[in-house]
């Protein structure tokens, strides 16, 4: 883990210190430590087995770590599952993409977090805004240099656009400040 | 990753990049052979085939045993008679589409219509508040199926396949196994028989029933296609793991449709004691795996995720058509059977293939 030598001044977003994890008498985090700093692209690089993905899902709420601290903008945060840390502003696009292919480009998108069409319909009767969905995931689509027929039914999506998708859900975020005004930060497990 | 969308000046490192293929890529897939478009289709339209099933079982019933089949009140008599598995079918669905199945649908009806007659005929009670605790009581009953289901992690066919059994008995001991007279229900307790009110249209005879089944279709399938739930509902069956971790809380889905299951296996038994007239501890007891059927038919996948509530309807339908086909043919009912067996085995079939669905 390589830090950027112009940011190491500021102060880091997102801190862990001392993760561990154990999967019985695995140890998959050995008191690792992390460092994100504001506007920082990291890559985390390891063989199979490392515990990268460990590392990333212990910051994403996924696994609960057994032992060490994360700090959110110098905060101790304390995620015990993915909305939590997605509530704090840490978006995930998973290895697996946790993609249901049973539902659309765009309900996926919008996954555990739909918006409610506005007026009695969507107050009262629940209804989410599928027209704001399906114009969202367009555009994000399109901002990453893809179009898409439907967006709003079901089909068949093969796996490299199934990962764009996952992209675009994280991307899906209301970007929020934190720390110096940097935006969320976003991981790829 | 944020401003992709809008990329400063290109610099160096980039520079081979604006000799790359520029074309935008595209979602849709280019199905290559006529099956390969057909699957595409009928993986992107589950109801197609339970659809064209019931247009062709119509048709070939209509020629074979022309206008006593194709009369305005046979083809009312079917709705009429598909009612129940109907309902009780929309409750199957809901929970197929979470990856469970539930044996008790059938049994939990029962249980319901027995608690209404009884409160209301028995224990004087006014109807309307023994239709409710009869109501409250499936939700109870869904309730337990749902607490073993996520407390104790239980795989749902083993958890329904105890509480039928369990159910049913409490049926039996709480009924004493004896039947409420139609008379005695009529004279107590009319509001529980309201459901079978006639309703004669051009000839057609419908039951407020038929309305009431076409009533909770529109509303489950409102909920599973315009409501966030609905969508989660889907998510939870395909992938509970991807659920999860989209922060779906799938422990709470599960319980809330096994309860919203048990409410409308209760609103079953009311439906149930217009039908029949009377109430009966043996009534319905076919109930558990007629729903199975018409889920299945309907096109639904037994492993989650895929299924529709018309496409239930349109499964129930599909039974309703060939068993009143095959008896007005003046075939024996244990041809009737065998039809039965061999739809629901083509409808599995033909779901396994549709879920090899690929590029």
């Amino acid at each position: 883990m390589s830090t950027d030598n112009t940011m190491s001044q500021a102060a880091p977003l997102l801190q862990a210190r001392d993760l561990v994890k154990r999967y019985g008498r695995v140890t998959a985090l050995d008191h690792a430590d992390f460092d994100l700093y504001p506007g920082e692209i990291l890559a985390v690089i390891g063989d199979n087995g490392a515990g990268k993905s460990s590392l990333i899902k212990a910051l994403c709420g996924a696994v609960i770590p057994d032992a060490g601290e994360i700090r959110l903008g110098g905060q101790v945060v304390r995620f015990n599952s993915p909305i939590e840390a997605r509530e704090a502003g840490i978006e995930t696009v998973y290895q697996t993409l946790a993609l249901s292919p049973a539902l659309s480009i765009a309900d996926n998108m919008f996954l555990g977090r739909e918006p409610r069409a506005p007026g009695v319909i969507g107050q009262w009767f629940r209804a989410m805004d599928r027209a704001a969905m399906a114009k969202f995931a367009r555009e994000k689509l399109n901002e990453l240099g893809l179009v898409a027929g439907a967006v709003d039914r079901r089909q068949y999506v093969p796996r490299p656009r199934a990962a764009q998708t996952g992209f675009c859900r994280a991307m899906a975020a209301p970007a929020r400040p934190l720390g110096h005004g940097a935006h969320s930060p976003r991981e790829t497990v | 990753m944020t401003d992709i969308g809008n990329a400063p000046g290109v610099q160096a490192f980039e520079a081979p990049l604006q000799k790359s293929d520029s074309r935008v890529a595209e979602f849709d897939v280019r199905a290559k052979s006529p099956v390969q478009k057909l699957q595409h289709f009928l993986h992107a339209n589950p109801t197609a085939v339970p659809a064209i099933v019931l247009l062709l079982g119509v048709v070939v019933f209509g020629v074979i045993v022309g206008s006593r089949f194709m009369s305005m009140f046979n083809l009312s008599l079917i709705i009429q008679q598909v009612t129940i598995i109907g309902i009780v079918g929309i409750a199957q669905t809901l929970i197929v589409i979470t990856a469970g199945i539930d044996l008790s649908v059938g049994a939990i009806m029962v249980l319901c219509s027995v608690i209404m007659g009884k409160l209301a005929i028995m224990a004087g009670l006014p109807a309307p508040l023994a239709l409710v605790i009869g109501v409250a009581a499936g939700a109870g009953c869904g309730a337990v199926n749902g607490v073993l289901v996520t407390r104790l992690k239980l795989p749902p066919f083993i958890v329904t396949l105890g509480t039928w059994s369990i159910f049913f008995a409490l049926n039996l001991w709480y009924s004493a196994s004896e039947t409420i007279r139609s008379q005695d229900v009529a004279k107590a307790a009319p509001l529980l028989q309201a459901l079978g009110t006639p309703v004669d249209v051009l000839g057609a005879r419908f039951t407020y029933g038929s309305f009431f089944l076409l009533g909770l279709v529109a509303l489950t399938w409102y909920i599973l296609n315009r409501t966030a739930y609905g969508r989660h509902l889907y998510a939870v069956g395909d992938d509970p793991d991807a659920a999860r971790l989209t922060g779906i809380r799938t422990d709470r889905v599960l319980f809330s449709v096994y309860i919203g299951a048990g409410v409308i296996c209760a609103l079953g038994a009311w439906a149930l004691i217009g039908r029949i007239g009377s109430v009966s501890p043996q009534a319905g007891q076919t109930a558990n795996l007629d729903s199975i059927t018409a889920v299945v038919v309907g096109g639904a996948s037994l492993f989650g995720g895929r299924g529709s509530i018309i496409g239930t309807l349109i499964g129930a339908l599909i039974v309703g058509v060939f068993r009143n086909g095959l008896a007005l043919s003046g075939v024996d009912v244990l041809w009737q059977e065998f039809t039965v067996g061999w739809l629901i085995i083509i409808a599995v079939a033909l779901d396994q293939w549709i879920r090899k669905v690929s590029a």
